[in-house]
């Protein structure tokens, strides 16, 4: 008779094919044929529901996630995610500003980085305090000083990724 | 089913000797016995030395149903010149239900049934069979899944814990 453990690769592989994410990790800690499987990854997890990406929790910094399929919150510890500001997910990437504007696309799950070229407007010469002092406010139209915070949730408004990093 | 008298007939053998006579119409949905059919056409005895007479039943069983519901529906669609969208539907509904039952079994069954399934590659039972098999992982945590599936936890407490700490927020306890 046959035992669940013993599956070959690509029966087991097939299986995982049909599993959302977070089964997917639950699955990796049942045996070690099991383990070797779904380290490797080679189908993605099936298509989902995304997650709602929340704000950073205070004390632990971090960040909450909410799974519409299964009704729950996350919090995950995403230290390259500290302080930065998301400016869109495509793919599975987010897209990150930090303060001085400089973007990374971040897989949140493998945690593979990129960190983005500056973009032109505010290459190495740029004097982000001068521009601050530029940036009209809001409401009346005149320039008046907004903090970086405030910056770094404005400049980027959206950010859409063509393609996954990874493909090519 | 009714059969013609010219149709082929195939006979499998499995793996503790038993015989089953099957047309080839029901043999071709199993794609492996295709191929070889395809390759040589006077082939008429198949051995199956990895499909015990159990489970090579119940494949057959799964392609007798399926080839039965395709040939209904061609047969319909013959008969008034155009299948008519709630018939189909129904059919489709009633095959649905079907595979429903079909797929109430053990888990050593089941997962026998994929083993013959990828090797015999019916690839209708091959993702039926799957599916099930992953509905029954969905939501469980590591030690649900391996009293489900009797499987031995032969991963170290250091091995266990590390997999954990890499995703906690995975293991988590639902609300």
């Amino acid at each position: 008779m046959a035992s669940w453990s013993d599956l070959t690769n690509d029966v087991l592989e097939h299986i995982t094919s049909f599993l959302d994410l977070s089964d997917h990790y639950r699955l990796g800690a049942v045996c070690k044929n099991w383990r070797s499987v779904s380290k490797w990854r080679r189908y993605p997890p099936a298509p989902q529901l995304p997650w709602l990406v929340l704000e950073e929790e205070k004390e632990t910094r971090k960040r909450k996630f909410y799974s519409l399929s299964d009704a729950k919150h996350y919090s995950i510890e995403i230290p390259e995610l500290h302080g930065r500001y998301l400016c869109g997910s495509s793919h599975g990437w987010l897209f990150a500003v930090d303060i001085k504007i400089n973007g990374t696309l971040l897989n949140p799950f493998t945690r593979e980085c990129y960190e983005l070229p500056p973009f032109p407007a505010f290459c190495a010469e740029t004097d982000l305090t001068t521009l601050v002092e530029k940036v009209p406010s809001d409401y009346t139209g005149w320039p008046r000083k907004v903090t970086f915070e405030e910056m770094q949730t404005r400049i980027v408004f959206k950010a859409i990724l063509s393609h996954d990093p990874k493909e090519r | 089913m009714a059969r013609s008298s010219t149709e082929n007939m195939i006979t499998l053998m499995s793996s503790d000797g038993e015989e089953f006579m099957v047309t080839e119409k029901v043999a071709r949905e199993c794609t492996t016995i295709r191929n070889m059919l395809e390759d040589d056409c006077v082939i008429t005895n198949i051995p199956l030395p990895n499909v015990t007479s159990d489970i090579l039943s119940m494949v057959i069983e799964y392609c007798m149903e399926h080839v039965a519901a395709a040939e209904k529906a061609a047969a319909e669609t013959a008969e008034k010149g155009s299948s008519s969208a709630p018939a189909a539907a129904k059919a489709n509904k009633d095959l649905e239900e079907w595979d429903k039952a079909f797929m109430n079994v053990d888990v050593y069954t089941l997962c026998d049934l994929i083993l013959a399934a990828n090797y015999l590659n019916v690839s209708g039972l091959l993702d039926l069979t799957i599916q099930t098999a992953a509905n029954l992982i969905k939501g469980k945590s590591p030690e649900q899944i391996r009293k489900t599936f009797h499987i031995q936890n032969d991963l170290s407490l250091e091995e266990e814990e590390k997999i954990r700490s890499q995703t906690p927020w995975a293991f988590e306890k639902s609300e």
